[in-house]
């Protein structure tokens, strides 16, 4: 255990912080923290809409979320590329950047044209969140060819030309560069970009939104947060993934059918089921330190039991601590594994409304957003069942910790 | 010495917020000179000009380089929030702490 231990902490952790600083990588982790205001503001609506099924009096303003949320890709391109000019040190090109993003996305979703050339035709889903993908593809190539040129390092220093003009130049070539590109790729080589991302990540979206893939996701951002890496980096994977699954379920629910995917940032967070008080469902565990006989637990339990029931974990990670504590790291890794079966389960055998609305907020407390976000009160009753389960996880690895810790005290007198 | 302006960052500004929150409590409480705002780090950006230090919760701790790379030509001291202040949500020492950061700068 020391050895395995001593590996997480001295090569595994190290390595991982590492990728997940790599520019690249760091803007769209960034980027799905950018966007959150314009999901949310579609997030209002969806709420909004749950009062509206009561009182149908009320006026539809559903196409304020045509206009947030199912524009989330467009989006996406100009914060992808602006992002990564920001973790670049490349700032004086943010704005270009990401205005550029939006111009290439709106050629990687391939519109058409009337004869006359009058009309320019999109497929309206390629503007939504199932076209996330395509945007991040977009932004991220924006950039790289920002990056690329500022390192050509191309007009500076010239004594031929005077500074206004070295400056035109450095402002369009990026641009065209990354147009011509698109152009060249899109309309004369005739190759439907939008068409072929989303097939090339066809394979791995397939997985994630399948049982193993569901698992995979909670142990690996539980794992890793055990050693103490955010699991909001994450987000530049998932968040596509879900969105996309989300957009089908709400599609069909419009179209009368049920939803099929379970796998959506509403089932992994927002419904508080399979992360109960933040990721690995530390709530029990935080009850628990409140009415510890160790006095450090004890006052650590009411320090964090606030956030806590809002989700906000880290406090409770950092505090017991459970970020590489080797005895509570083990029963938050099987909360993790648990969790998701427990709910893949409920939710396929018809047991509890699989999500159909945008919320992808994991700060309200459940039992609350479980009845909001599924809109199906045994919501109540699986909470109480996951949460007895989850408890029964932690209670034999607290119990040991706790008797550690209230020995250490006694001997510090 | 003038007003000490502290920022705090995390993923979304949630669990920084609550220990910004603390921060400021105990400032007031004690009269020193000093602001504390949390935010998400993809925000961070856009406050350069108008703080002295920054500070990155635990789990953010990779992206410290990144982030001393971006406040290079600012006088902003950089560093990262000690685990055990960040889970007792401790404004005092999140004070001290940010004090004696831009000290020893």
């Amino acid at each position: 255990m020391n050895k395995f231990m001593d590996w997480l902490s001295n090569v595994l952790a190290p390595a991982t912080k590492k990728v997940f600083s790599q520019p690249y990588i760091a803007a769209v982790s960034s980027a799905m923290q950018k966007i959150l205001p314009f999901i949310l503001t579609g997030s209002v609506i969806y709420i909004y809409n749950v009062f509206r099924a009561f009182i149908p009096v009320l006026p539809n303003f559903d196409v304020i979320i045509n206009y947030t949320f199912r524009f989330l890709a467009l989006i996406v391109a100009f914060v992808v590329a602006s992002q990564l000019m920001e973790k670049l040190n490349l700032q004086k090109y943010l704005v270009n950047a990401g205005l550029t993003g939006i111009l290439v996305f709106m050629i990687f979703i391939v519109p058409t044209y009337d004869e006359t050339g009058a009309t320019i035709m999109f497929v309206y889903a390629r503007f939504g969140p199932a076209a996330m993908l395509v945007a991040i593809v977009a932004g991220l190539m924006v950039g790289f060819i920002y990056h690329v040129y500022s390192k050509l390092h191309f007009l500076e220093n010239n004594d031929t030309l005077p500074d206004f003009v070295a400056e035109w130049f450095n402002n369009i070539l990026p641009i065209l560069a990354s147009v011509a590109i698109s152009v060249l790729l899109v309309f004369k080589a005739g190759v439907d970009i939008y068409k072929v991302i989303i097939d090339a990540f066809m394979p791995i979206q397939n997985f994630l939104l399948s049982l193993p893939g569901m698992l995979t996701l909670s142990f690996v951002q539980v794992f890793f947060f055990s050693l103490g890496i955010s699991p909001w980096v994450w987000g530049a994977i998932r968040n596509p993934v879900f969105a996309t699954a989300l957009a089908a379920n709400i599609a069909a629910v419009a179209a009368g059918e049920n939803p099929e995917f379970i796998v959506t940032y509403e089932t992994m967070f927002a419904i508080g089921l399979i992360t109960m008080g933040g990721q690995g469902s530390p709530l029990p565990l935080n009850l628990l330190m409140c009415r510890s006989k160790s006095k450090r637990l004890k006052t650590m339990g009411r320090v964090c039991i606030g956030p806590s029931a809002f989700n906000i974990s880290e406090p409770l990670m950092y505090g017991t601590p459970v970020v590489f504590n080797p005895m509570l790291m083990v029963p938050m890794w099987i909360n993790a594994l648990l969790g998701p079966v427990i709910v893949w389960a409920i939710m396929s055998l018809g047991l509890l409304k699989i999500p159909a609305m945008s919320l992808q907020v994991g700060q309200i407390p459940a039992p609350i957003s479980t009845v909001i976000v599924t809109q199906d009160m045994r919501g109540l009753l699986w909470f109480a069942i996951l949460f007895i389960v989850y408890l029964v996880v932690w209670y034999p690895f607290f119990k040991v910790y706790e008797k550690e810790e209230i020995e250490k005290e006694a001997a510090a007198g | 010495m003038s007003e000490l302006r502290v920022l705090l960052c995390c993923g979304a500004g949630f669990s920084s917020g609550l220990l910004a929150q603390q921060g400021r409590k105990y400032a007031k409480k004690m009269g020193i000179s000093l602001t504390v705002d949390a935010r998400s780090e993809s925000q961070v950006n856009g406050y350069l000009e108008t703080i002295d230090v920054l500070l990155l919760g635990p789990h953010y701790e990779n992206q410290l380089e990144n982030f001393k790379s971006m406040c290079a030509s600012y006088p902003i001291a950089v560093g990262v929030i000690p685990q055990d202040i960040y889970g007792q949500i401790d404004g005092k020492r999140l004070v001290e702490f940010a004090q004696n950061l831009v000290l020893s700068n």
